[in-house]
C-alpha cells in the first residue's frame, strides 16, 4: 500500500481560479517527482478550462457524483458513480498513497464516503471571505486525528485556532505555502 | 494620468469596489485629479453596480470612475490600461495565485490587506498596503515621483513571485504530504 505512487486529488471545479491553479501545481509537482496524480471532480459535468490541459498532459480526470446515484438516468454514469463510491469507501487505501481534497468547501461531498488513512483537506479560504469572519464548516471535519488540514497561509492557522479551538481541532494542522512547481 | 484598475466581476462576493470609490474621493479631496479608476469585469449583480454608481455620485467622483461592463482578457486591454496599476486584495501579506498571474503578465500590481485583524502583518513592502488608506498614500506617492515608485513596485512584485518557488526543504515537505510515510 505504501508502495503506491498514485495520489488522488478531489475538487469540484477546473475553471480558471485559485483552487484550480493549486490542483494544477500539485499535478505538475507530482509528475516531476514520479508520482502519478489522478483527479476526481464531483457534482460537476461541465467541460472546463483545465480539462483540455490535463488531456494534453495525459492526467486522468473523472467527473462523477457520489450522492443520489439512484436518480441517474444514464446507466453508464450511474455505474461510474457506483464504482467510485465503492472504490473510495472500501478500496482507496490500496490504490493511492494519499488523497487530497482541495477546498474545505468540498469536504461535505466526501466525508463518510472517503475511507483512507492519509486524507489531506486543503484550506484555500480565509475567514474574511465569509460572513462575520466565520468559516461555515462544522468542527466534525477536523475530528479525525489521522487527517491533515493543510493551510496555505499562517492567518488560516490563527483563524482556525480562534474559531474551533485546539480541543476540537483533532486533525493535524499543517502549513504549506502556495507554490509554483516550475 | 494615474490609471487604477480592478479586475473582478461585479458580484456580491467581492467587496473592493466601494474601497476604490472611497480612494477616489480621498485623492480628489487632497487635490489630486489626474487619475482614473476602471472596473474590469462583467456585471453579475446590478444592485452592486448601482451602489457603486450612486456612491461615486454622492462623493463627486463619477467622472473618475468607469466600467468595461464585460470580462476582457488582460492581453486585450489597451496599453494605457495595462500600464496602469492593478489593485488586488490580500489577507495580511498573503498573496493568492491571482496576484502571481498579474505579475506574470508584467502588470504593476498593488495589494492591500482586506482583513483589518491582520494590519500589523503588512509593514515593509511597498506593494502590499495594510489597508485602503495605504493604497491612497501610495497613489499620492506615485503622483509625486512616479518613476521611482514604479521601479520599486516592479522590483517588489518580482520578490513576491520568487517566494512562490520551492526550496529544497520545501520540496521535501511537499513530497511528504503526497507520499506520506515514505520520505521521512
Amino acid at each position: 500500500m505504501a508502495s503506491s505512487n498514485k495520489i488522488l486529488i478531489i475538487g469540484n471545479l477546473l475553471r480558471i481560479g485559485g483552487a484550480e491553479k493549486l490542483i494544477y501545481e500539485i499535478v505538475c509537482f507530482a509528475r516531476a517527482n514520479a508520482i502519478q496524480p489522478e483527479i476526481l471532480i464531483l457534482d460537476n459535468y461541465e467541460k472546463e478550462h483545465y480539462d483540455e490541459v490535463y488531456a494534453r498532459m495525459g492526467v486522468r480526470v473523472t467527473r462523477t457524483r457520489l450522492d443520489n446515484i439512484k436518480h441517474f438516468r444514464a446507466p453508464l454514469k450511474m455505474l461510474r458513480s457506483l464504482i467510485w463510491l465503492i472504490k473510495l469507501k472500501f478500496f482507496s487505501g490500496s490504490g493511492y498513497a494519499s488523497v487530497h481534497v482541495i477546498g474545505l468547501y468540498n469536504v461535505y461531498r466526501v466525508i463518510g464516503k472517503l475511507k483512507h488513512p492519509k486524507r489531506f483537506f486543503w484550506n484555500v479560504n480565509n475567514a474574511i471571505q465569509f460572513p462575520d469572519r466565520k468559516y461555515p464548516y462544522p468542527a466534525e471535519y477536523f475530528a479525525n486525528t489521522d487527517d491533515t488540514i493543510v493551510c496555505i497561509n499562517r492567518f488560516q492557522l490563527i483563524e482556525m485556532n480562534e474559531q474551533y479551538g485546539a480541543v476540537a481541532l483533532k486533525a493535524k494542522l499543517s502549513l504549506f505555502k502556495l507554490f509554483i512547481a516550475e | 494620468m494615474i490609471q487604477i484598475n480592478l479586475v473582478s466581476r461585479i458580484d456580491t462576493d467581492k467587496n473592493a469596489f466601494l474601497d476604490l470609490v472611497y480612494a477616489g474621493y480621498k485623492l480628489k479631496e487632497s487635490g489630486i485629479t489626474g487619475f482614473q479608476i476602471l472596473f474590469i469585469g462583467a456585471v453579475y449583480n446590478t444592485g452592486i453596480y448601482q451602489n457603486i454608481l450612486q456612491m461615486a455620485k454622492l462623493l463627486g467622483v463619477s467622472h473618475h470612475i468607469s466600467f468595461t461592463l464585460k470580462s476582457i482578457p488582460i492581453n486585450q486591454l489597451s496599453p494605457e490600461i495595462k500600464n496602469g496599476y492593478f489593485v488586488i486584495q490580500s489577507v495580511g501579506d498573503f498573496i493568492g495565485y491571482a496576484g502571481i498571474e498579474s505579475i506574470d503578465m508584467g502588470l504593476k500590481t498593488i495589494y492591500y490587506n482586506a482583513d483589518e485583524h491582520f494590519n500589523s502583518y503588512c509593514a515593509d513592502q511597498i506593494n502590499i498596503c495594510r489597508d485602503i488608506d495605504g493604497v491612497i498614500s501610495l497613489i499620492k506617492l506615485i503622483d509625486k515621483e512616479k518613476e521611482t515608485v514604479d521601479e520599486q513596485i516592479t522590483a517588489a512584485n518580482l520578490e513576491v513571485k520568487k517566494a512562490f518557488y520551492l526550496e529544497a526543504s520545501e520540496k521535501h515537505n511537499l513530497l511528504s504530504l503526497l507520499l506520506p510515510g515514505t520520505t521521512e
